[in-house]
């Protein structure tokens, strides 16, 4: 336990429907950037599976503003929560503390179900 | 030079599409969130498109008043406060303020979201890019 007082642990919580950021990334593929981090896009890349990629930060942004305790109040709310995608052998995305984001928080993608991907976020 | 009437057809067809929705149970007072069921991407979805239908752009925090929320004098206690229900009313003239003002707390602040408050925004958008 930290010194100075109980630790606080948030979780935050969501899932996308594949068909859904399907249709999303075929009609909007050329304005991502209008929302979306260069980090975030270059993620996204453009393939036949960019669109799975999509989910899965769409998905880990709402966890982490879920899990940031913020109400949600439009979409710029959660496109000022700047997600780390994950690389090489790290498997989850992730939000460094800053003077924005008072926590660090990781958010792990759940992808084996047929038409979901779900991510979980741990913030401490 | 769009009149009301095309622009609440053209949002209803919009919402409808984003939404997977029927267009015959979209109204004027349909809350986003709490009557049509819109998530965070439908909300983005939303916002591209109608840029793109109407051809304009939509700054961040002009359609959703984001920012009230970082008011002091507008939140308190995770309530918004009255100077701040009349600051929301100013926005969104279409929006249910008397049922939100029986409980005003901030998380419940996204069901208020209506899609007559999406057509009044675009209204009087057009009409400044018009004059």
């Amino acid at each position: 336990m930290p010194s100075g007082g109980p630790s606080r642990i948030r979780l935050g919580i969501d899932l996308i429907e594949f068909k859904k950021a399907k249709d999303f990334y075929k009609h909007h593929q050329n304005r991502l950037a209008s929302f979306f981090s260069e980090k975030e896009i270059s993620y996204i890349g453009h393939g036949a599976e960019a669109y799975r990629k999509l989910a899965g930060l769409l998905a880990a942004k709402e966890a982490a503003f879920k899990a940031s305790g913020k109400t949600w109040m439009g979409p710029e709310g959660f496109a000022a929560i700047r997600l780390t995608p994950p690389t090489g052998k790290k498997n989850f995305f992730s939000v460094k503390k800053s003077s924005q984001s008072k926590e660090a928080l990781k958010i792990f993608l759940t992808q084996q179900h047929k038409k979901y991907v779900v991510a979980q976020c741990v913030g401490i | 030079m769009y009149e009301k009437n095309d622009i609440i057809k053209s949002v209803t067809t919009i919402i409808a599409q984003a939404l997977r929705a029927d267009e015959k149970k979209i109204t004027l007072q349909s809350s986003l969130i709490k009557d049509l069921g819109a998530e965070s991407i439908d909300f983005l979805d939303i916002v591209f498109r109608l840029e793109k239908t109407f051809k304009i752009k939509i700054p961040k925090g002009e359609l959703f008043p984001e920012k009230l929320l970082t008011d002091a004098r507008f939140v308190k206690d995770g309530k918004i406060t009255e100077a701040g229900i009349e600051e929301l009313k100013s926005k969104i003239p279409s929006a249910n303020w008397q049922d939100f003002s029986k409980n005003p707390l901030v998380s419940n602040l996204g069901e208020v979201f209506t899609v007559g408050m999406i057509v009044d925004y675009l209204y009087e958008k057009l009409a400044v890019a018009n004059k």
